[in-house]
């Protein structure tokens, strides 16, 4: 009994900070009193009308649409690789692939902030999907990888004894199989994208400024309600995402 | 493998289009190329040529640079407080962690199970930023946590939470207890649980049997992810550049500002070597516990 009161009292602590940004950005005061005296939806007016703000998501989305493809069909490839074909530095390949999850990001970040200078990728949402990828693709090897595993591997040698080419059976077979952990992959890479902003600060330039390096720009000067705007926007895409997630997944199951 | 089995000619007419494109010898191996080129490239050639540069300068080979790092009062006293707000961060984090996956693994609920996981589960979905961010308004001198206590009477001035070491392990620990409580469920779920029904059954109380059963069993988890929570924390660059103060910088900012502000690469080369390298060790630390530990290697 104490530890499900005990753990319940954690578990508020760790969700109710997030949520006290909601009722501020209703807030009709510039400043971050809490309660708010008083209610309005200015700053979520600010937020669609500040162009600096809007760009910076239609960008980020744009980059975290394109991350999630690349990413997902790079990711898709290097699990096959690693679940159906045999080949000598198996775990040094995996090593290597999931290794963006631990290295340090800034390290990361400077890295290709050096090599992207060279050819001229900086500034440019080629280099920030480019940049994004390499971060997102170990979410979709890993749980590409997971859904591989688990999966029948007679339904595949089946097709392929029936004649399917290995293609075909990868599209036709494999690839329905594990549709919703691809589905879920992508939006593991998309939402890694959408929150970047360590690499983000080094590769995006004064025109490719994506949403959290405008929230980061925002914390470390003037900082204005509408960030609390733009918080919980970003709070309520986010739980919508994993909702639609989890639906995905219990239509897995059944 | 797969190709092992295909040994019936292909029936004409059931197979795709993509047929011809089959026949090409080798074409497997594109799974493998595709991904180790373009990880190579993009991440491994830029960090191998960013990282020389902790070595070599106009001049040559040099180890200046690195010297610097461990010789400099500036730099020793970066390392070192990134260090300590590493370790604490990992210790609240286990100590906060710890019960919640415990409850998780002895719940018997499966919809209350599904509730608590889906509640971490968002919290490491949320935006870094967002969280980090929440915790500003919360922490600063006006924030709610000060009026809350100054209206109730019990202090006269404002608490200095944040712009110090508080509030970097309150912000940090926040962000990395999903990681923490995955690591720990994932371990606990692999005991057998008749073990302590066992213990109980020859007269252990309920205490003793965890203490002398569940625990050691469990202390696999609490090594991998609290190295794993260690590591991430050495690497932090948002939350401690936004919670933390003037005096406390840690290694990532210092970093960042050796690149943004004073454009010297190969002091933030440097630093980066050794961030890497520790990261690295301790990684090798967690796999080698993970390696040693009979429990893992009876499961798998």
């Amino acid at each position: 009994m104490w530890l499900r009161l005990y753990v319940g009292v954690i578990m508020l602590l760790i969700t109710l900070p997030i949520l006290v940004l909601v009722p501020l950005s209703f807030s009709s005061q510039i400043t971050f009193t809490f309660p708010p005296p008083s209610y309005s939806t200015k700053w979520y007016t600010a937020f669609l009308e500040n162009s600096q703000w809007m760009d910076g998501l239609w960008r980020s989305l744009t980059v975290a649409a394109l991350t999630a493809v690349v990413s997902t069909i790079i990711g898709t490839m290097a699990s096959m690789a690693v679940q159906r074909l045999e080949f000598p530095g198996k775990k040094i390949f995996t090593n290597l692939i999931v290794a963006p999850m631990v290295i340090p990001v800034v390290v990361v970040g400077i890295a290709m902030y050096h090599t992207f200078s060279v050819y001229k990728l900086t500034n440019t949402i080629t280099g920030l999907v480019l940049a994004h990828s390499i971060l997102a693709i170990p979410m979709v090897f890993v749980t590409i990888s997971a859904s591989l595993k688990g999966m029948d591997r007679n339904l595949e040698l089946a097709a392929l004894s029936l004649g399917s080419t290995p293609i075909g059976v990868f599209f036709k077979v494999t690839l329905p199989l594990i549709k919703s952990a691809v589905m879920a992959s992508a939006l593991f890479a998309f939402i890694t994208s959408l929150d970047e902003v360590v690499v983000s600060i080094f590769i995006a330039g004064a025109s490719t400024k994506t949403l959290p390096i405008v929230m980061w720009e925002n914390m470390r000067t003037q900082v204005d309600p509408t960030i609390a705007a733009a918080s919980t926007l970003l709070i309520v895409g986010t739980v919508l995402l994993f909702s639609l997630q989890g639906f995905s997944r219990t239509g897995q199951k059944s | 493998m797969s190709t092992k089995v295909n040994t019936e000619a292909p029936v004409p007419g059931m197979v795709p289009p993509l047929n011809r494109l089959v026949q090409i010898p080798g074409l497997k191996w594109l799974l493998l190329l595709i991904p180790l080129v373009y990880t190579a490239i993009l991440l491994y050639y830029s960090m191998a040529s960013v990282l020389k540069l902790s070595v070599y300068d106009d001049k040559g080979f040099t180890m200046q640079y690195l010297q610097q790092v461990f010789t400099e009062p500036l730099y020793l006293k970066v390392l070192w407080n990134t260090l300590k707000t590493s370790f604490i961060v990992m210790l609240v984090t286990l100590f906060i962690s710890y019960p919640i996956a415990y409850l998780l693994v002895v719940m018997e609920s499966e919809r209350w199970k599904k509730v608590v996981l889906s509640l971490v589960m968002i919290t490491l979905w949320i935006s870094l930023l967002v969280r980090t961010f929440t915790w500003t308004v919360i922490l600063q001198d006006q924030g709610i946590i000060n009026k809350f206590l100054m209206s109730a009477g019990l202090i006269s001035e404002p608490v200095k939470l944040m712009y110090n070491t508080m509030g970097v392990v309150i912000g940090m620990t926040h962000i990395l207890i999903p990681y923490m409580v995955l690591s720990l469920y994932s371990v606990m779920e692999g005991i057998d649980r008749r073990l302590i029904q066992a213990a109980q059954g020859m007269g252990a109380r309920p205490w003793k049997a965890f203490m002398q059963i569940f625990l050691p069993l469990s202390l696999p988890g609490v090594m991998s992810g609290s190295l794993i929570v260690f590591v991430l924390g050495i690497g932090y660059f948002v939350t401690p550049a936004l919670l933390g103060g003037q005096g406390n910088m840690m290694i990532s900012k210092l970093i960042q500002e050796n690149i943004q502000m004073t454009l010297n690469w190969s002091m933030a080369s440097a630093i980066s070597v050794v961030l890497l390298v520790t990261t690295l060790i301790l990684l090798g630390l967690a796999a080698w516990v993970a390696r040693l530990s009979p429990l893992l290697k009876g499961e798998k």
